[in-house]
Parts: C-alpha cells; sequence; structure tokens
C-alpha cells in the first residue's frame, strides 16, 4: 500500500509535466487544428534556456524559469508567425508536415549549437524528502506540484476571464464570425502559441531540475507522450489536457513500478491507439461528424 | 505475332536493361567501387521503401508516420533466418515470411486506426511504429538493443534492380487502374468517394498492407547488405526519411519518388560528415516546400514513368491526374 | 410502384431535432420534389437516406431486386452500390481529378477486375478498362463535357461542375438520383438548361429522381410529387396542384416565400 502510494506520488510528478506540455498542445489543437509536432521541441528549449540562465548568468532557478518561459513564448509566436501562418489555409497535411520539419529544424540547430551530449543540470536545491506516513515526497516534487497548481490556475483564469481568454475561445469556436466580430485572428493564434510554449518551457526546466540532464532530443518522447496525454483527455479540452496528463504519468509509472520498465513507451503508445480507436474524441471530449 | 510484338513497349525494355546493365558493367570494372556500392543500395532500398510510403500518401491520401516498422519486420525476419540458414533460398523464404506478418501486422495496425482522419492518423502510425521497434527491443530472438549481426550477404545489384524495377511497375500498374482511381478519389474527398460507392476503408486498407510490404522488401534487402541490424536502424528518424523523398519528389509522383530518392541519397553521402547539418537542411527544406510547394516538386504528375510503365499506349485519353 | 420507403425517420442532433417523424413512399419512375423553408431539415433527410448520418429513429427501406431491404444505417458506399446516388449542394467533386477520372470512379464496381490482373494487365484488364473508358465518354457526351474530359474538374465553370458532378452520379448505373439543390447559384438561363436537362435525363433512362430545391418554379414544373417539410415535420404531400392549395403549406410558407420572391 505504502509502495502503491509512492508510485502514486512519482508518478503524479512526472503527469504535472506531461500536463503542463500537453496543454500547449491542445490549446492549439483547439485553435487550429494543427498537432504541433514541435511543441516537444519548446520544452527541450525551455529547460535550455533555464540552464544557460542558472550556469552562465548564475541566476536563480525560478527567475530563470520565469525568463526562459517569456523567451521560449517569444520563439513560439515567430515560430508560428513564419512557419505556420503561411500555411493557414494549406491541407492538414501540409500544415503537419511542415510541423514535423519545424520539430527537426528546432532539434539539430540546436544539436548544432551546443552538441549532441548529454548537459548536467545545475543542482539548485538540497534534495530534502519528507516523510508522510511511510511515503517519500522530496522538495523538488514538491516544487513540481506547486508550480504546476499556479500555472495551471494562472492559465484558466487568463482563458476564461481575460480579453484573450475570450478570443482565444471565440477564434477556437469559429475562425469567420470571430473576425467579423473584430478579434484580431492572427494575433491570436499567435498568442496561443506563445502561451503554450510558456507552459512547456516551465515543464522543461522542472523536467531538468529534478532529473538533473538535458540534451537536444529531449522533448521527443515526453512531447509524444503529452500529446497521447492530450488525446486522452480530449483534445482542445484544457481541463482533459491536465486530466491526461496526470492519466499517463500515473500509468507509465505504475507500470515500471510492477518491473515492465522496458515496455513503457510501447505501453502509452498502446493506450494512445486504444483511445483512438475506442472514443477518438477523448475522455472529456464530444464526437462530431463532418457537415455534408 | 506482330498483335504481340506491337504491346510489347521496345523503348521500355531497352532502357530498363540498359540502365542494369552500365550498372552492372560499371560494377565489374570497380568504376563503382565498394564505396559507391554502398550509396547505390542506399539508393535502392529508400526508393523502395518510399516508393511504399507514397502509394499511401500519394495514392490514398492517408498519412503514415510508422513506415519503418514494416521495414523492420522484412528486415529481422530475413536476417533470423539467412543466420540459419544461409542460402539464396534462405533469403527468399525469409524475405516472404517478413511480407506475411507485414501483411497480418498491417491489417492489424489499419483496420483500425485507418477510420482515423490525417493527422490522428500520423500519430497512430507513428504510435505503431514505436511499438514495432519497442517489441523487437524487448525480445529474445532479436537479440534486444545489440541486434544481429554476422547476417550473410545477399544483396546484390540484380537482386535489387529487380526489386526495384517491381515495385515501380507495380505502383505505376495500381495507379492507372480502377483501385489507383479509387484511392485517388478517397484522397480527394472521402465522403464524395463514398457516395459513389467506394468501400473507402477497404481501399485505405489495402492501399497500406502494399505500402508497407515495399518498406518490408526494402528491409530484407537491408538486412542482406549491411551485416548488421539494430531496433535503432528503424526508429522514427527513418520513417521521416522516406516522408522526406516522398515530399521532395511529390506526393503521388513515382517519377518524383524517383528522382528524390536518388538526390536525397547522394545528399546524404555528401553531407555525411556534417550530419546535424544535414538534418538542418533537410527540416528548412521541408518547411520552405511546404510553404512554396505543397504538393512536393512535381505534385502527382508523371514524367516518363506513365508512358513506360502504367498506361496503355493506346487510350491517349486517359490522362495522368 | 414503391421503390424507397421512409418510416418514421428521425434524426436528432444533440437535442435539436433535425428531422421528427418523417414518413413518405417514392413510386418508381417518379419525381420527387422536397421543398421547406431554410433549416427545415431536408438535407438532413437526404444525408440519412443517403447513409451519410445514422437514423436515431425510424427506417428507410429500399427496393432491391423485388424485395425491400432496410437501408436505414448502412454505410454511404454499400447504399450507392444499392442503386442511390447523389449530388451535392455544395458540390462535392474529385477537384483534383480530371473529368474523366470523376466519371471513372463512379464505375468502380460496374467493370470489375482485380489487383494482379491490374498488374499484369491480362484481357480482362484491357478489355473493362477499354469499356469503362467507353462508357465514361459516352457520358460526358450526354452533358455536353466530352472536350472538357481531360481539364481537372476544378478548371470546370460552376455551371459545368454541376452537370460533372451530375454525369458522375449518373455514371453509378443508379436507379434513384437524389439532386440537392442542383440550381443553386445559377442565373435564370442557366437554371432553365439544368431544368431541360434533368427532365431530359429523367424521361431518358427512367430514373426515380428526389430533389430538394428553394427555386418553386423549377419545383413546380419538373416534380409529379412534392413533400413539404417544416421544422423537421413533414406537413404535407401531394401533387404539385394540392401543394398550392394547401393551407399547411401555405401557413408555413408564407415568410419564407416573401423572401423567395426577394432573392430571386
Amino acid at each position: 500500500m505504502v509502495q502503491f502510494a509512492q508510485q502514486v506520488i512519482n508518478g503524479m510528478s512526472l503527469g504535472s509535466i506531461y500536463a503542463l506540455v500537453a496543454l500547449g498542445y491542445t490549446m492549439v489543437y483547439g485553435i487550429i487544428k494543427l498537432i504541433n509536432f514541435a511543441h516537444g521541441e519548446m520544452y527541450m528549449i525551455g529547460a535550455f534556456l533555464s540552464f544557460y540562465l542558472i550556469t552562465t548568468f548564475k541566476l536563480p532557478f525560478f527567475l530563470a524559469l520565469l525568463i526562459s518561459m517569456v523567451l521560449t513564448a517569444l520563439l513560439g509566436f515567430v515560430i508560428e508567425r513564419i512557419a505556420y501562418k503561411p500555411l493557414r489555409n494549406a491541407t492538414r497535411i501540409a500544415a503537419l508536415i511542415t510541423a514535423i520539419g519545424v520539430s527537426f529544424l528546432l532539434q539539430y540547430s540546436t544539436m548544432f549549437l551546443v552538441g549532441a551530449d548529454i548537459k548536467v543540470f545545475p543542482e539548485g536545491f538540497t534534495n530534502r524528502t519528507f516523510n508522510l506516513l511511510g511515503v517519500g515526497i522530496s522538495l523538488k516534487q514538491i516544487l513540481i506540484f506547486s508550480v504546476t497548481a499556479v500555472l495551471m490556475v494562472a492559465l484558466n483564469t487568463l482563458v476564461n476571464k481575460s480579453k484573450i481568454g475570450r478570443s482565444m475561445r471565440a477564434v477556437s469556436a469559429d475562425k469567420e464570425a470571430a473576425a467579423l466580430m473584430g478579434i484580431d485572428v492572427d494575433r491570436t493564434i499567435a498568442i496561443t502559441f506563445a502561451l503554450g510554449a510558456a507552459l512547456a518551457a516551465a515543464a522543461g526546466s522542472l523536467v531538468g531540475m529534478y532529473y538533473n540532464t538535458i540534451s537536444p532530443l529531449m522533448g521527443v518522447t515526453p512531447g509524444l507522450k503529452a500529446f497521447v496525454a492530450a488525446v486522452f483527455g480530449g483534445i482542445g479540452h484544457i481541463k482533459g489536457a491536465m486530466l491526461g496528463g496526470f492519466a499517463i504519468g500515473l500509468i507509465e509509472t505504475l507500470v515500471v513500478g510492477v518491473g515492465y520498465s522496458l515496455m513503457k513507451d510501447a505501453l502509452v503508445f498502446f493506450v494512445l491507439i486504444v483511445v483512438l480507436i475506442v472514443k477518438p474524441s477523448g475522455l472529456l471530449g464530444k464526437g462530431g461528424r463532418e457537415k455534408v | 505475332m506482330k498483335k504481340l510484338l506491337s504491346r510489347f513497349h521496345w523503348p521500355m525494355w531497352a532502357i530498363i536493361l540498359g540502365v542494369y546493365g552500365l550498372v552492372a558493367i560499371l560494377i565489374e570494372v570497380d568504376i563503382i567501387n565498394a564505396y559507391y556500392r554502398i550509396t547505390l543500395t542506399q539508393i535502392g532500398i529508400s526508393l523502395i521503401a518510399a516508393l511504399g510510403l507514397n502509394m499511401i500518401l500519394g495514392l490514398s491520401g492517408q498519412f503514415s508516420l510508422g513506415h519503418a516498422g514494416f521495414m523492420a519486420i522484412g528486415a529481422y525476419s530475413v536476417a533470423i533466418v539467412t543466420i540459419a540458414q544461409p542460402s539464396v533460398i534462405g533469403w527468399f523464404a525469409g524475405m516472404l515470411l517478413g511480407l506475411v506478418l507485414t501483411v497480418v501486422v498491417g491489417l492489424v495496425i489499419a483496420i483500425p486506426t485507418l477510420r482515423l482522419k490525417g493527422d490522428y492518423l500520423a500519430i497512430a502510425t507513428l504510435g505503431s511504429g514505436e511499438i514495432i521497434r519497442i517489441i523487437l527491443l524487448n525480445m529474445k530472438i532479436t537479440n534486444g538493443a545489440a541486434g544481429l549481426s554476422g547476417i550473410p550477404q545477399f544483396t546484390n545489384w540484380t537482386l535489387l534492380y529487380i526489386f526495384i524495377m517491381f515495385c515501380i511497375l507495380f505502383m505505376a500498374r495500381l495507379k492507372f487502374s480502377r483501385f489507383g482511381r479509387a484511392a485517388l478519389s478517397i484522397k480527394d474527398d472521402e465522403i464524395a468517394a463514398e457516395a459513389m460507392g467506394i468501400q473507402v476503408t477497404k481501399i485505405k486498407v489495402m492501399i497500406f498492407v502494399f505500402g508497407a510490404l515495399f518498406a518490408s522488401v526494402a528491409g530484407s534487402l537491408y538486412a542482406s547488405f549491411y551485416y548488421v541490424i539494430k531496433p535503432e536502424t528503424f526508429g522514427i528518424a527513418r520513417s521521416i526519411d522516406f516522408l522526406m523523398i516522398v515530399v521532395l519528389g511529390g506526393m503521388g509522383s513515382i517519377s518524383g519518388t524517383i528522382a528524390a530518392a536518388i538526390f536525397m541519397s547522394l545528399l546524404t553521402v555528401f553531407l555525411q560528415s556534417f550530419a546535424q547539418l544535414r538534418m538542418i537542411i533537410y527540416a528548412l527544406a521541408l518547411i520552405v516546400l511546404m510553404i512554396y510547394r505543397p504538393t512536393g516538386l512535381l505534385g502527382s504528375k508523371e514524367i516518363f514513368v506513365n508512358r513506360m510503365f502504367g498506361k496503355k499506349v493506346k487510350s491517349s485519353g486517359n490522362s495522368s491526374s | 410502384m414503391e421503390i424507397l420507403r421512409v418510416e418514421n425517420l428521425s434524426r436528432v442532433f444533440g437535442g435539436i431535432v433535425a428531422v421528427a417523424d418523417a414518413s413518405l413512399s417514392i413510386h418508381e419512375g417518379q419525381f420527387v420534389g422536397i421543398i421547406g423553408p431554410n433549416g427545415a431539415g431536408k438535407t438532413t433527410l437526404f444525408n440519412c437516406i443517403t447513409g451519410m448520418y445514422g437514423l436515431s429513429n425510424g427506417n428507410v427501406s429500399l427496393k432491391v431486386d423485388d424485395k425491400f431491404v432496410s437501408i436505414g444505417n448502412l454505410s454511404p458506399s454499400k447504399i450507392a452500390r444499392y442503386g442511390i446516388a447523389r449530388t451535392f449542394q455544395n458540390i462535392r467533386l474529385f477537384q483534383e481529378m480530371t473529368v474523366l477520372d470523376n466519371i471513372k470512379v463512379a464505375m468502380y464496381h460496374q467493370y470489375p477486375y482485380g489487383v494482379l490482373a491490374s498488374f499484369l494487365r491480362v484481357g480482362i484488364f484491357s478489355r473493362n478498362e477499354a469499356m469503362i473508358h467507353q462508357r465514361a465518354l459516352q457520358w460526358l457526351e450526354e452533358v455536353g463535357l466530352v472536350e472538357k474530359k481531360d481539364s481537372l474538374a476544378s478548371q470546370l465553370s460552376y455551371g459545368d461542375q454541376r452537370r460533372c458532378e451530375i454525369a458522375r452520379a449518373l455514371a453509378t448505373n443508379a436507379k434513384m438520383l437524389f439532386l440537392d439543390e442542383p440550381a443553386a447559384g445559377m442565373n435564370e438561363q442557366e437554371t432553365k438548361n439544368l431544368t431541360d436537362f434533368i427532365r431530359y435525363i429523367h424521361i431518358k433512362y427512367g430514373l426515380t429522381i428526389v430533389l430538394i430545391e428553394h427555386d418553386m418554379k423549377l419545383v413546380m414544373s419538373l416534380c409529379d410529387h412534392i413533400v413539404v417539410l417544416d421544422r423537421g415535420i413533414c406537413i404535407a404531400q401531394g401533387s404539385p396542384k394540392d401543394i398550392q392549395r394547401n393551407p399547411a403549406v401555405i401557413a408555413a410558407y408564407l415568410g419564407e416565400e416573401v423572401d423567395e420572391h426577394v432573392s430571386h
């Protein structure tokens, strides 16, 4: 029982990371129906920016995290403008291939600039572990939980209460109608990308801090898993992405806990395929058929 | 007799045999030396696999990012069988085993996932490809991450060329048949195709399995050329390589795929010592291409190939689309 | 003789009833018009009969080989193979294919051959492809598009696209043709040409035609049986004369009728 509770704690902290990344997928998909394959790279770049801000500029972790989020958001904004905006009316396959291109471009440009080797993320915190009825919870995990919670609450407020949130919801419901209502659609889409990128950067920085290692290809697998999480929860739904993130994190940790660590990636994809077949709209999604 | 002769396209056979003979002679006199032979094989293998992907992507408009998974099935089948039974018969038995397994796995993947649309399908196939790779990583018979080595070499120019020609011919003839038209109509407008009585899922599954079979053949040729195979060899990156060839050449174009496979393989050799730079160039090319010419360089047009393989010369009204 | 029977058909979209309890019976060779104000559920009814939408309730049956077969909830392709072809309100040609190939797609099932035959190019392939080619040209001749056979469907003018779509539907060898607002967006002359053309194919091929149309003049001049839908409910059926006199129809149509006159 204690062991199970321990796995749940570990799974939840991993799940928080997936949830943060999944939010970006879900927001972008909700607004322009694009699977942003390059989203995992935002997570990687966020981690690298934090790394350099901490090691080269000697900034404290939280400040580095914030700056990294802002810079990555900017990058997300720019990428949207350069690569995706010209494809607004192109086929979905074209947009998808572009996203794959952007993903590779970011991976290998980073590799080109900083080298392909794994970097050691500085140990910013003394890793204390607190004991709650036999279940260990580390300071780092508490940090992940609190940062995730703060960001999710902030995002929820932003989407539901602010003007830009209203624009986002309007654009995702109906682009043309939103434009007629005087909403700047292009700007709203670009901001959505930026927001998603910022959340991914936070996730990347947290992972760097948690696991202490980062590399230019670190975004690929977590990116895919976060996407699975978004689909699992119901793509396009913010709450679904959070739920899906935690679910995938838990599933993965429990599978490793039972002793099938080599199979954990296969299982996540298996979950994806089952979800897509059984309920493609995800846990919280509603199904719809193309209008004839 | 005269009628029989007129159905026999002399220029086509002259070119097919001419290319074969020329390369065979160049290999014989060692102008194409061991180093260039690797490049040549690389071109051939990428071409076969990319043609398969082009059938899926270019004819039926379905997205697959798990193509390398099927290549792995073909490669491991040949490797396992020929290590135990190093003979030409063993090689063919291995390839056949690979094809059978590919059909089974292809159906298992295709039937449920092909109901999904575009981008969901991409992810589902990517996931399937990864599952295949992870299973290979965990099986005893495939020797896990270390992979298999000491695979006897059977792939030579003749064998490679026969399979290339077979695949080109197969795809060209499929493209200019009722199946090709049905597939293209699905790519164009699935709902309208269905309203015309086309069994959309059946055609999609059929084309997907054919495409997967090409990849399997490519894998079989790969395994018995390079001596060593590992699960890593057949990861996402390789699927993306094929995608790049198809997109560059034009989705649906056989001649485009041939040109792109040659160009890309040469570029790979040329930029071998700058692996990261190569990937950056690929990625930039993909993005620029999608923005300015989303159908690929040739679109679905054909130069040369349709006259050679696809269509009857007589019914010239039957134009390529 | 009855050929299609719709019994108590309902279709609900997330609480909104698009078609409620519609029943109708269509006879062989009949020319049926479905009319009704915007949002009356006409296209939904079409989509339910042709399999594009599932039914929430009720049943549709079609006479196949002298027996009635239930086709409610079958796939559109199965229904098409039973002999129901359709066109779409917003024209759904295969844009990137040639006009000729558009027609050939529709003949997929009529002159079959296997994959192996197409690979080996054996006799059955050549024979059937030649037949497909010849028949497709005949259909294009029928709609006057032969000289445009090699242009892409997307390059055709609007009126030609409508014709091409009808030719494609005919090429499936259908016995029933469902036309969804074929005259939408056409001027008076084009509408007249189209009306003549539809009347011509109705007679020549002995087809049963079901038509959705806003243009009252067109409906009244073509159809011998009219079904009126209003807010998903089938409020009247009968000959054009009966319908014009029906008080329920007049009541439902009054507001709409004025709009129609203004817009045409």
